[in-house]
């Protein structure tokens, strides 16, 4: 039996009060089992981004419970969440949100350096997915110098680098022509089925959609169909 | 090593507004120094005028004396204490006085003056006493004169006394005879009648003690150290030393007292204009500190989103302000260290010279000193880290979702 790796459950989150409140999730069951590579789909506004937001600990539940890695997030200070998503979780998002003073070798370490992996251990995984992405050569240029690209791979080389238990990506290839993001999608399957890494994708975009295990829609921060292909 | 790296390149890329931060901390710290160096070195100037024309740096009395001097409130060198004050290394030398007063008569002229009785050549090592004559010549070189005395000028041109001269000295004895003797002028001393000096007879020590009816008695022991500024630990140390003997020691702080609440009013004053310096320092860092932090809101909330613990951004955030404070004072260092080193040599004017607590001061010159270089560099950092700890924490304690939905 796979493990379960996310459980939500009962989750609600309305933003705002009284007349202006809205409700951005409600009620959502979700369990995540380990080598899921599944994606989350809706229109805009169904609270596709705020789930994920809640399933990192980036934001807080109304009401509701979730357990990442058998942990409950609510149970959690701030710096417990920040040091938990630095070890359980990789975050990759539409923008891409690399640290603009940090090269890209620095860049794709920095976890691995709050982790305090030895140094030998960090060069050895950063070499490994600059060569997987096709970054060899950038390593030691700043942001500013790569295109969306080359940016979102070293974003998700970060996130994958540290190995942790789960990747979530906020419309990863939102910012991306189709045949670059096709090229990373077909990259993080790649991982997701060699390493057994978890993926959980909120996106729009139909090549995700083709390519996920499992399609999660929501709706009205509802989820209405909960589908394995 | 990755906090400072992260600082420094943040320092980098904004470096119009890291360096005007950085050359006003400089500035700021330039300004702190070289006032507190002319302050320093002035104050310095002043005491060291002070002790080597009068007072030394530590004096002895017998009990009560400083508070209400007296003919009477005297004590004998025994040498016992004239061998512990010759053996001391770190006392360079010391001098016996005698005070008193007396009418002086010349022809048909008299008037009252004040008497200080020396060993011509121990004084000469405790105070710049031989450098005072300006005519005629020292009391040790005139050995073969029988009472030879130093005059005042203004008492010289009051008794229109000449050198060589006779004068008649009536006086109270300390056996309660009454004193007098004839006396010869052999120098004249003060440069005009101002001078503290030019109103004062100074007498060798043997023909006041006749003359006083004292024996070996004396009033007072003036003595010289290596350092002033050690005179408040060795009064202290003598003191101890002395006190079975009823003897009082006091540093030249308390023996002068006039002057130095003067001077350490005066240096309040400074301190209030050194704080001034450092409240537009802060204001600066401030408004830079604050530029950063909200500029940055998004990058913190995503530090914190990969993990960063909020500690690490408030150490980033502190580093990088010490950081650009460190290298503005380093660099200020340089500059106020070369203008105080001009300045302690050159000196600047003042025309004309001024009084302060009873001394003459003629020019303001700073220095170069440990304090001088580190308090105000202490001073410059811990102004940049007061100012930076609030927004580092509030920036640690961002919540990430909502920073990072800033841009």
């Amino acid at each position: 039996m796979e493990e379960t790796v996310i459980v939500a459950h009962k989750i609600f989150k309305a933003f705002g009060e009284g007349e202006t409140e809205i409700q951005a999730l409600r009620n959502v069951d979700l369990d995540i089992k380990r080598g899921d590579f599944a994606a989350i789909v809706g229109p805009s506004g169904s609270g596709k981004t705020t789930l994920l937001n809640i399933l990192c600990g980036l934001d807080n539940v109304s009401s509701g419970e979730i357990k990442v890695s058998g942990r409950s997030l609510q149970e959690m200070s701030g710096s417990e969440l920040a040091q938990f998503r630095r070890e359980h979780i990789g975050l990759v998002f539409q923008a891409y949100n690399l640290i603009p003073v940090l090269t890209v070798l620095e860049n794709i370490e920095y976890v691995m350096l709050l982790q305090h992996v030895p140094a030998a251990e960090r060069k050895e995984r950063v070499h490994t997915f600059l060569a997987e992405l096709g970054l060899e050569g950038k390593e030691n240029r700043f942001p500013a110098e790569l295109s969306g690209g080359q940016q979102q791979r070293v974003a998700i080389a970060r996130a994958m680098v540290s190995k942790p238990d789960i990747i979530l990506a906020d419309e990863p290839t939102a910012n991306l022509d189709s045949e670059t993001g096709g090229q990373l999608l077909e990259m993080m399957r790649k991982f997701n089925e060699e390493l057994k890494m978890t993926f959980v994708f909120s996106t729009h975009d139909p090549q995700i959609m083709e390519r996920a295990k499992r399609l999660i829609t929501l709706t009205d921060g509802r989820i209405v169909s909960d589908e394995l292909k | 090593m990755l906090t400072l790296r992260l600082a420094f390149r943040n320092l980098l890329r904004h470096k119009s507004r890291s360096l005007l931060c950085g050359l006003s901390m400089m500035g700021a710290y330039v300004l702190f120094s070289i006032s507190l160096g002319f302050s320093d070195g002035s104050y310095g100037s002043l005491i060291r005028m002070l002790t080597d024309t009068h007072s030394g740096h530590v004096q002895i009395h017998s009990q009560g004396y400083l508070e209400r001097p007296s003919l009477f409130r005297n004590f004998i060198l025994y040498p016992a204490l004239k061998n512990q004050l010759t053996a001391d290394p770190e006392i360079e030398a010391w001098s016996a006085r005698v005070f008193s007063s007396a009418l002086i008569f010349r022809e048909n002229k008299s008037t009252i003056a004040r008497l200080m009785a020396i060993d011509p050549e121990q004084e000469a090592q405790v105070t710049t006493m031989r450098e005072k004559v300006q005519d005629g010549e020292y009391l040790s070189e005139a050995a073969d004169v029988t009472n030879p005395i130093l005059l005042g000028r203004h008492l010289q041109k009051l008794l229109q006394a000449k050198l060589g001269e006779t004068l008649i000295f009536i006086g109270q004895g300390a056996d309660g005879s009454i004193a007098n003797d004839l006396f010869t002028v052999v120098g004249i001393v003060g440069k005009s009648s101002a001078d503290a000096e030019s109103r004062m007879i100074y007498m060798t020590l043997e023909s006041a003690q006749e003359f006083l009816s004292l024996g070996e008695r004396i009033h007072e022991v003036a003595l010289r150290l290596e350092n002033y500024s050690e005179a408040r630990r060795k009064a202290a140390y003598l003191q101890n030393y002395l006190k079975a003997k009823e003897l009082d020691v006091q540093p030249w702080q308390v023996v002068e007292e006039q002057f130095y609440k003067a001077m350490l009013a005066d240096q309040q004053g400074n301190w209030i204009t050194q704080a001034i310096i450092m409240l537009i320092v802060g204001l600066v860092v401030l408004i830079t500190v604050l530029m950063n932090t909200f500029e940055r809101r998004h990058e913190y909330g995503l530090l914190l989103a990969l993990g960063t613990s909020p500690g690490f951004i408030f150490r980033s955030i502190i580093v990088e302000m010490t950081m650009l404070s460190g290298l503005s004072v380093i660099v200020g260092l340089f500059f106020s260290s070369g203008l105080n080193w001009y300045f302690s040599i050159n000196g600047i004017a003042i025309e004309p010279p001024m009084e302060y607590g009873g001394v003459v001061f003629s020019a303001i010159s700073s220095e170069v000193s440990l304090f001088v270089m580190f308090v105000p560099a202490g001073f410059t950092i811990g102004v940049a880290f007061l100012v930076a700890f609030f927004p580092a924490i509030k920036s640690a304690r961002a919540v990430p979702i909502e920073a990072m939905r800033e841009n």
